[in-house]
């Protein structure tokens, strides 16, 4: 599309309903995200690819490989890490190759996780001066990072 | 409906200061692009800004009674103030943390946030964008 490529992607637990629908932002499924996301990228003539996985291996492999043929990354590292059955500490360290990227990274979560998770949470490090972060907004963490990475595609962000 | 923005210290230089991190654009261009754009959503936005802790606290007791969110740029007194914290945490409204670069990719004494605790969002590092984008997260929480 002409207003560039995104690629959205969701870690460990995050296809999860039951988990998501008893979060505090009440989000039916991750379906439902994937559905106002592709909404908003039509409208935004955006090219998304929206992906999820259970295997912290695949998603830095994601990364590593795949992440630098896009204009813009959001990623939504994982459902709650106080359930989620990922090596939390190795995983952490693995997503360090974000740091690596050439491209704009904006890390989401649903929930406010610096103020719910925070003895467990980890913020990760992106590329310099290209990394956001959004936290507490629910489904509108998605579409406010995506009508960021639209700007950053295209220029015209402040 | 109405939203706060408060703004603390150095904010005042915005355009000048450190323009690399912060931009060009001064903290009234700011506040005049979420008041109209506040206004698309029927949205009353009060844009402020104190180089003083006191009068921040001050602003955020008042705005119990007066407004219906909160976005706040601590800025260096986020990583300082247990007071904004605790006055924050008197403020029952909807409450979002905004920076304009992200604290957590720069120095060491950036990294802890007596805001964060205290507030149910957070938006850092979408440069001055992150303040209209935090007027339309208000608004879609309190009115769309």
């Amino acid at each position: 599309m002409r207003n560039g490529t995104l690629l959205i992607l969701n870690g460990p637990g995050l296809a999860d309903s039951d988990a998501l629908a008893s979060d505090t932002v009440k989000v039916n499924s991750l379906e439902q995200i994937r559905s106002a996301c592709e909404r908003l990228c039509a409208d935004l003539d955006v090219d998304l690819d929206f992906r999820q996985t259970d295997d912290q291996d695949r998603m830095i492999d994601w990364i590593r490989n795949e992440a630098n043929g896009f204009d813009a990354l959001v990623i939504n590292p994982m459902g709650c890490a106080k359930t989620s059955p990922v090596d939390y500490p190795r995983y952490v360290q693995d997503l360090d190759v974000l740091a690596s990227l050439s491209i704009p990274v904006t890390e989401i979560h649903l929930t406010n996780v610096l103020r719910f998770d925070a003895d467990t949470f980890s913020m990760l490090r992106g590329p310099l001066n290209k990394t956001a972060f959004v936290s507490g907004l629910g489904l509108d963490s998605y579409l406010l990072a995506i009508r960021a990475a639209s700007r950053q595609i295209s220029g015209g962000a402040r | 409906m109405k939203l706060l923005v408060i703004n603390g210290p150095n904010l005042n230089l915005l355009g000048t200061r450190e323009p690399d991190i912060y931009g060009h654009e001064t903290l009234n261009d700011i506040a005049a692009r979420c008041i109209d754009l506040g206004a698309t959503h029927s949205l009353e936005v009060k844009f402020v800004q104190s180089n003083h802790e006191g009068q921040l606290i001050d602003w955020i007791q008042d705005a119990r009674d007066t407004t219906d969110a909160i976005v706040i740029n601590a800025a260096a007194f986020t990583h300082t103030s247990v007071a904004i914290h605790d006055a924050l945490k008197c403020y029952d409204g909807f409450k979002v943390e905004l920076h304009i670069s992200n604290p957590h990719m720069r120095e060491s004494f950036r990294h802890v946030s007596y805001v964060s605790t205290a507030v149910d969002a957070v938006i850092m590092g979408l440069g001055v964008d992150g303040y209209e984008h935090a007027v339309n997260a208000v608004a879609g929480k309190l009115i769309d």
